[in-house]
């Protein structure tokens, strides 16, 4: 159990992590948010390479700096370091000094992922080097586990095996995977929870139910000559997103395909958006979508986006 | 501590562990050279009462304790790059573990090459003194008139050699901590020189400056501030190493008794005394504080420093050096202190632009490196003014 606790952290004159609080028991956590969030920070922080300026960390209930917590808990970075002229056997016997790695689990993914043991590192290309580097990390036996932007550059046929790994290893058992990224599809049918950060604060946790509840997606053809009508008969009417906010909805995106316009809305209790639009815009055809748990995600990073924005 | 990290560490540093024993041993080829030398005979006057004996091992000494500048950088490299300190930081070390590990090891790399090919230059000493030819001394008349010659043999004592091989890595761990103490706070292998040559300035301006002030107050020898004096890294160190230890080292065990220590009170060399003393503790000092303090702000590990106000003092601390290494060419010529007055505010900029990492350079900081260069070169004027006045 990870409990972060008002956790902040300035780097430079930037507040990176702004009074976090999260709370991450066991299972795959996917951790998301647009670049320069605070992910990997965040990691950072978790793993004691970096130092809060403010709040707590505790790993198991115990402080995360100390020796028996840090010796469960391994953090692959988005771009991790490795000896000049080390191959795969050098850089085992490095993570070995450190930790406990089945080597017979290792051994069998570098030859499921076709990688040569006793090649210098530096001849691997990018997604071999990934792979290499997520298949050590995934033969380390800690509790908890965190990849850093871990799937980038990775071939589809390799990520599909990862997955199932990562599957088979960390779910329904007292382990935690936490997978940052900020590229949602590379944590598609992975992760049963997310947590979303934008500026160093967190937007949303939770896994899909709780999440599903927060956005509406319509689908919406307006007859352009009724909508004339019904807004104070304007000569040029353009349907955007301010034409909702007057309707007093929290829109959050709006995409027109052909005739047809894509609405997705914040959900306010107090108010019924279907009666609303119906009412005041009288449209050709009005119907509620479902959202993919990748586009909730994606609606949460936007959301949160445009409220920062706001607030600047 | 680690075992398994220690064995991994000690295999990574190999390359390095060979480097400094290659370095030895083509110093230890130097000593032997000279001290193989059939012609070992060496001339002194007969109204000179001190007579100086070689030191069989003296440059492999002394190559040894310039060498603890480098090996820091090795020791901390971990620090010196994003990449590695979010590998080596996360790693469960308890406290300050990491570094003291490495530390220790770093010491380790040196001093045992050295120990093995000091013990291996003794020997080899042994065997040439045995088959081959004594360390000769000849004293000869002072007046030409006279015929009196003294020719006196020396066989090296062992013992003290060995002693001296104690002290050596004892002064090698006090040096090696200093500029570890130095290269502890950079966070990148540029400034971690820059940090452990400054650091080296500083030291050196104390240590000259403490026997400098006996000599003058003693009266016994001119007042002579220059960089041709400075050019030893641990002048204190080796002063004092060859003026205790030469002595004991050269004679046989019988008449070790009549030693310089009697000397030492006597001249310059109680400046020295005070200055090895202050060494040995501002090296304790360093070592306790890479023991038992633990490092701040590691989010700047492998990152390029702000500009403090430490900048700006670097290049002034090393321009006062430089002046004032100049200091006898500068005393009575005029032209040569609008040369020193310029070659501040080049020295300035450079140094700027190095620690920058960029030749473009702010126009606050020329105005600032200006101003700077202003006062330096009033306040090294003012000092030889005064010093050429009253002193």
């Amino acid at each position: 159990m990870i409990e972060v606790i008002n956790l902040t952290k300035k780097l430079d004159k930037t507040i990176a992590i702004n009074h976090l609080n999260l709370f991450i028991t066991n299972g795959i956590y996917g951790l998301v948010g647009q670049n320069g969030a605070g992910k990997s920070t965040l990691f950072r922080l978790l793993s004691d390479v970096y130092s809060q300026d403010e709040g707590e960390i505790l790993i198991d209930s115990k402080p995360n700096y100390e020796k028996e917590i840090k010796s469960n808990l391994f953090f692959l970075q988005d771009d991790p370091y490795y000896a000049n002229f080390s191959t795969l056997k050098n850089l085992t016997e490095f993570y070995k000094c450190f930790y406990e790695v089945d080597e017979n689990y290792l051994n069998y993914l570098f030859k499921t992922l076709n990688l040569p043991i006793n090649k210098q590192l530096s001849s691997f290309s990018k997604g071999m080097k990934r792979q290499a580097f997520i298949s050590l990390a995934l033969s380390i036996n800690v509790k908890y586990l965190l990849l850093d932007e871990a799937f980038d550059g990775i071939d589809p046929l390799a990520l599909d095996l990862i997955k199932q790994e990562i599957i088979k290893k960390y779910s329904n058992n007292d382990k935690t995977l936490i997978i940052a990224s900020h590229n949602i599809e590379s944590l598609e049918k992975l992760c049963d929870k997310f947590i979303i950060i934008s500026n160093g604060k967190m937007v949303a946790q939770g896994d899909e139910a709780s999440m599903s509840h927060v956005f509406i997606k319509y689908q919406i053809i307006f007859n352009l000559s009724n909508l004339k009508l019904s807004t104070s008969n304007k000569l040029y009417f353009e349907i955007n997103e301010d034409l909702f906010k007057k309707l007093d909805l929290h829109v959050v995106s709006l995409n027109k395909i052909g005739s047809v316009y894509e609405l997705v809305i914040k959900v306010n209790k107090d108010i019924n958006p279907y009666e609303i639009i119906k009412d005041n815009l009288d449209p050709v055809l009005l119907e509620e979508i479902p959202l993919t748990y990748n586009e909730i995600i994606t609606l949460q990073m936007l959301d949160a986006k445009m409220d920062g924005s706001k607030h600047e | 501590m680690n075992k398994k990290y220690i064995k991994y560490q000690i295999k990574q540093w190999l390359p390095l562990i060979g480097i400094i024993s290659g370095i030895l041993i083509i110093t230890l080829i130097i000593d032997l050279i000279f001290s193989k030398n059939p012609m070992n005979y060496h001339y002194y006057e007969a109204s000179k009462s001190n007579v100086s004996y070689q030191n069989p091992l003296i440059i492999t000494s002394c190559c040894i304790l310039c060498l603890t500048f480098f090996v820091p950088l090795f020791v901390f490299s971990y620090k010196y790059s994003i990449k590695k300190a979010d590998t080596y930081v996360q790693s469960p070390f308890k406290n300050n573990n990491l570094k003291i590990t490495n530390f220790i090891l770093g010491y380790l790399c040196l001093a045992l090459p050295f120990i093995v090919i000091f013990l291996i230059g003794l020997l080899s000493t042994y065997i040439t003194q045995l088959i081959n030819n004594p360390y000769h001394v000849i004293v000869v008349p002072q007046n030409p008139g006279m015929t009196y010659y003294s020719h006196i043999t020396f066989y090296y004592n062992y013992g003290y050699l060995i002693l001296f091989m104690f002290f050596i890595l004892f002064m090698l761990f006090i040096e090696y901590s200093l500029n570890s103490f130095a290269a502890n706070f950079a966070n990148n292998t540029i400034d971690a020189l820059i940090y452990i040559s400054l650091f080296f300035i500083f030291r050196m301006l104390i240590l000259y400056a403490i026997p400098q002030y006996f000599m003058q107050n003693l009266d016994i020898i001119e007042y002579d501030f220059n960089i041709f004096n400075l050019s030893l890294t641990i002048m204190p160190v080796i002063s004092f190493a060859l003026t205790v230890f030469n002595s004991l080292i050269s004679r046989g065990y019988f008449d070790a008794k009549d030693v310089f220590i009697s000397d030492l009170y006597k001249y310059q060399y109680v400046g020295y005394v005070i200055s090895f003393t202050f060494i040995i503790m501002i090296g304790i000092f360093a070592a306790l504080y890479i023991f038992f303090i633990k490092d701040k702000y590691k989010e700047n590990y492998g990152r390029k420093r702000n500009n403090t106000i430490f900048d700006y003092l670097l290049p002034h601390l090393t321009m006062m050096f430089i002046a004032f290494s100049l200091y006898t060419i500068t005393r009575y010529d005029t032209t040569s202190k609008i040369v020193i007055f310029l070659a501040f505010f080049v020295m300035y900029y450079c140094l700027l632009a190095s620690l920058n990492k960029s030749f473009k350079i702010k126009k606050y900081d020329l105005i600032f490196g200006g101003a700077i260069s202003l006062v330096n070169f009033c306040l090294f004027i003012a000092s030889i003014t005064i010093e050429h006045l009253y002193l």
